[in-house]
């Protein structure tokens, strides 16, 4: 009988520990979303319900007229989309020729793209900027997307070769007795099954563009390659923070990389938990 | 009969021959695909890896600013630039917070590594028991790791902010007030907020990860543990957390990587300050290289922090061995 309460305390626990869980994790979520939509003077009232007025579109309006949202925003998702789309085709051709061709120096490539995770981003930085500058790149998208590209393409082979390591090679095999050459293995045959590791690594890639803070500040020169990241934090540099649009500002800064990973969610675990459960 | 398996062995070694030679040609066409399939991807390799290795290590001998940078990579920038041997070293050695950086870049990652994988196992022990009510968790878990870096920052800002942030509301309303401060803006909150983000940021990968290897942990080994009437807590130690110990180590390793590199949790939310309390390598060479224009200390710290890194690296390259 008190094995059993004793058990039953246990679940609660249990209950109780998975809520804290949910909270720290998803409250900052539910507080920046519930602040962006009210009125900008109920957020100094003190209050955390009390919204007189109700809630409102009213800071995503004045979030996108001011500001240089817009601008920043098209500017964001430009560099990010050439940098997803490149990188993703890259990795793809490299991670196949890497997971499939017995080449000489394979396994110096693979060791030298993990090693390229090591460098300090603030040390690499410098190089970059000398680069940019000599081929007059900087201030322009093409040396911000060159930039993501080289960032993001090391990380996205590995996890790509990662996903076509784990596709049987009796599919190629068969493929390859049929008639196709190496290229149309890979997409007609390969590719279909390894779309998971294809849509973890696109993500990858524009989430490492999307999110660039570090790069951008030193290569964009002006506001006509600025991305969003540098944008709020202007706004959050401001001596008068204005809460309101700032607010709205973020939500839609994290708004497209959330869509994304909503309809790319399970692969995106997989392929990401892959790599550390083989062993 | 002899005779016969001699003969039968001589065809098998002409077929094996012969077949040696189809296949060796096949390959041989097959790999110069393979290379050219990885062509784009060499130089984008040298950029990234050689070039600036060798660039910044360059850089960290000279007194070179940001006008000397400008001037690109060619012959140029020899003429600008003076090599002063080791004087940034030096430099750094002596003068400057350069020991206390360097130690509150290490404690950082201790701190943030070992919150993120205690509660990160604990999380995944949570998920594995399956609650009812809690299936949906395990999908939106990894949210707070897709978000931008500069978004969680205005997040936690907001959050915290001196006298309508939810976090001193919340302390008033249970009459905490006399707590109420100004986060960020705090000596001795500062980098526990910022070891905060790195934890809700970065724990539920090691949630997942761990889940993922739960879960491949074959139920006959509990089960023979419980016949041979095991406690709760030694199949935890003895079946669990052994099993555990290769996805333990890629998710710790590759996060003491991320975190000691780090730049923009601390650089966007407190810019190293307030007073210096949470500055850190990465936010230390950024601000020496592009707000003081001293680029060659910069590189000095910044190869500092490659070799520390490449000591790492040997250390996680050494734990997953060949099979990359």
């Amino acid at each position: 009988m008190s094995g059993k309460s004793n058990e039953k305390i246990i679940t609660l626990g249990k209950y109780l520990l998975m809520v804290c869980y949910a909270i720290f994790i998803l409250a900052p979520f539910i507080w920046i979303l519930y602040s962006s939509l009210r009125w900008e003077p109920n957020l100094f009232a003190g209050e955390f319900l009390a919204n007189p007025g109700g809630l409102t579109l009213n800071n995503y309006f004045r979030a996108i007229a001011g500001a240089n949202f817009g601008e920043y925003f098209l500017n964001t998702l430009t560099i990010s989309f050439i940098t997803t789309a490149v990188v993703t085709l890259l990795a793809l051709l490299g991670g196949y020729s890497l997971s499939r061709f017995n080449l000489r120096f394979k396994n110096q490539i693979i060791m030298a793209m993990l090693s390229s995770q090591m460098f300090p981003h603030v040390l690499l930085i410098i190089p970059f900027f000398a680069v940019m500058s000599g081929f007059k790149l900087l201030d322009s998208y093409t040396g911000i997307v060159l930039t993501h590209i080289v960032l993001g393409l090391p990380f996205g082979i590995w996890l790509i070769k990662g996903y076509f390591d784990g596709v049987s090679t009796s599919l190629d095999d068969a493929a390859r007795i049929d008639g196709l050459g190496s290229v149309g293995i890979l997409f007609r045959v390969v590719l279909p099954v390894a779309a998971p590791g294809v849509a973890v690594t696109a993500f990858y890639a524009f989430m490492v563009s999307w999110g660039d803070y570090l790069f951008v500040s030193i290569i964009s020169q002006s506001s006509s390659t600025r991305t969003l990241t540098i944008g709020l934090d202007n706004f959050l540099g401001a001596t008068q923070i204005q809460w309101g649009p700032i607010n709205a500002a973020t939500v839609l800064t994290v708004l497209p990389t959330i869509v994304l990973f909503a309809f790319l969610q399970k692969w995106i675990v997989k392929g990401l938990t892959s790599g550390a459960t083989k062993g | 009969m002899s005779g016969n398996k001699k003969k039968d062995s001589f065809f098998s070694r002409i077929n094996i021959f012969s077949s040696f030679l189809q296949k060796r040609t096949l390959t041989e066409k097959k790999k110069i695909t393979g290379w050219l399939m990885l062509l784009p991807v060499i130089p984008a390799f040298l950029i990234v890896i050689i070039f600036p290795a060798l660039m910044g290590i360059i850089n960290s001998f000279t007194d070179a600013d940001i006008v000397a940078m400008t001037v690109g990579i060619g012959a140029e920038f020899f003429d600008i630039v003076d090599f002063i041997g080791f004087s940034n070293y030096m430099d750094l050695f002596t003068d400057g917070d350069f020991w206390e950086v360097t130690l509150r870049s290490f404690a950082l990652v201790g701190i943030a590594v070992m919150l993120q994988y205690v509660l990160g196992l604990i999380l995944a022990l949570l998920l594995d028991e399956g609650l009812k009510g809690f299936g949906w968790f395990k999908n939106v878990i990894m949210l707070p790791w897709v978000v931008p870096v500069a978004s969680m920052v205005v997040i936690f800002n907001w959050m915290t902010a001196p006298n309508y942030g939810v976090v001193n509301m919340l302390l008033e309303t249970i009459g905490l007030e006399h707590l109420t401060t100004n986060w960020f803006g705090s000596l001795a909150f500062a980098f526990p907020i910022i070891i905060i983000m790195h934890v809700w940021r970065n724990m539920p990968f090691y949630a997942l990860t761990l889940y993922a290897g739960l879960s491949s942990i074959p139920q006959n080994q509990y089960e023979a543990a419980e016949v041979d009437g095991a406690t709760a807590w030694q199949k935890f130690r003895h079946i669990t957390l052994p099993n555990l110990k290769y996805p333990s180590m890629v998710v710790i390793v590759l996060h003491v990587l991320w975190t000691f590199n780090n730049f923009d949790i601390i650089y966007l939310s407190t810019g190293g300050g307030p007073v210096g309390t949470t500055e850190v390598m990465a936010t230390e060479v950024y601000d020496m290289a592009w707000n003081l224009n001293l680029m060659g200390r910069a590189a000095a710290l910044g190869v500092i922090m490659m070799l520390i890194m490449m000591i790492f690296s040997g250390m996680y390259l050494k734990l997953v061995g060949g099979d990359v």
